[in-house]
């Protein structure tokens, strides 16, 4: 086994740590309006900043997942930071599971 | 110089050494926390994708948040992935990316997951077909058929090459997958922001490391025809348009060699990082 403390790794950090905090739009997806996320996946489609992700919650050994069946899959907005409110994914959304919220200055 | 080619390379680069391609460095890792569930390698999308919401949820909160949800998140990586300081992956040009072909066996290509969670592209997509699995880990299919939906598509090293070049046409950074520290068990063909790897790097500095080249454009060669610009994924390749000439970032340059491949007048040449003093620790 290697000994991970001897050796040297680069460290590489693209975010500004003095610009931090940043602001940045609250996303919340309504889970229970939203059970076949894989299936429907027009807020994936829709956004042009690639703010949401969408994965199997349940992820099973020797067993496929059907997307269809509701609840296997979820998505959830991960890269917040990118969001400009275009409100596109709000509108796509056939279930009006999402809602952004934008806290003013 | 590179850590890994120290460690892991016997006087080569470290990917080129078939040691490392090796059965029994496909172990589990013996150090892994009470809290995992999984075994190393088995990819969990569901775990890489909270990683990231986790350091976007810092940046709301403050630098000292972020440098934590940071220093998580490569402890997480090294746990899961067996990698050193959450590098589990490094960019590859095609004919490294070549090479490794040749030395791995079996190989086989299965749908892209990145891209499935981030823009819902379905496994049977035949254009998702571009995650290219090296060695003995795809031989585990059976046990994750939920990783190895739509089929695994084994190749020949002919094959290999050749798909390896169409993607390298089209536009796909190669990249390769360590699973367990020193396995080199996949070639990742993707590109930002589709692939979650490149986004982990680009976005928040860990998990990809540079190649061990960096383009250098040949100015007496460019004619300034911009074929090059739009391949490069990171921002490094501009047009100078004083000058009329490709102009390359080499800070930037993570060395993929998608512009060297694009170019028609081969002006554009990679040359080896470690062999540029003030790159050699630019990773």
């Amino acid at each position: 086994m290697v000994d991970k403390s001897k050796i040297k790794v680069p460290k590489a950090t693209p975010q500004d740590l003095t610009r931090l905090p940043i602001k940045m739009p609250k996303i919340t997806i309504d889970h229970n309006k939203c059970t076949v996320p894989f299936w429907c996946k027009k807020c994936l489609q829709a956004c042009p900043q690639l703010v949401f992700q969408c994965y199997c919650k349940h992820l099973e050994k020797l067993r496929e997942s059907d997307p269809r069946q509701p609840g296997i899959y979820e998505v959830i907005a991960v890269r917040r930071d990118k969001c400009h409110v275009c409100n596109k994914c709000v509108e796509m959304c056939p279930e009006n599971a999402i809602t952004i919220t934008l806290e003013e200055a | 110089m590179c850590h890994y080619c120290e460690m892991w390379g016997d006087g080569t680069i470290w990917y080129l050494n078939p040691r490392n391609y090796a059965r029994h460095m496909y172990t589990l890792p013996k150090e892994a926390k009470p809290g995992a569930t999984k075994a190393v390698g088995e990819a969990d999308p569901a775990g890489y994708i909270n990683l990231e919401r986790a350091m976007v949820d810092a940046l709301e909160r403050g630098p000292e948040e972020y440098e934590k949800a940071m220093k998580f998140a490569r402890d997480m990586v090294d746990m899961t992935q067996g990698s050193v300081g959450g590098w589990m992956g490094q960019v590859v040009p095609l004919r490294d990316a070549e090479r490794m072909a040749e030395i791995s066996n079996p190989l086989g290509l299965i749908a892209c997951i990145c891209r499935k969670a981030m823009l819902g592209i379905e496994e049977r997509c035949p254009e998702n077909m571009t995650c290219m699995g090296l060695g003995v880990g795809m031989l585990k299919w059976e046990r994750w058929p939920e990783r190895y939906k739509g089929g695994v598509h084994w190749l020949t090293i002919e094959e290999t090459k050749q798909w390896l070049r169409d993607l390298d046409t089209k536009g796909f950074v190669h990249s390769l997958m360590m699973f367990g520290p020193r396995f080199i068990g996949g070639i990742c063909n993707c590109d930002y922001p589709a692939c979650d790897a490149l986004t982990m790097r680009l976005d928040h500095g860990f998990n990809m490391l540079k190649g061990h080249h960096v383009a250098m454009v040949d100015y007496d060669l460019c004619n300034g025809c911009g074929i090059c610009v739009q391949r490069c994924q990171f921002g490094a390749l501009k047009m100078n348009v004083t000058l009329d000439k490709a102009n390359i970032d080499q800070m930037r340059c993570f060395g993929c060699g998608l512009c060297e491949t694009a170019c028609p007048r081969k002006a554009i040449s990679l040359k080896e990082r470690i062999k540029i003093p003030s790159l050699q620790e630019v990773w």
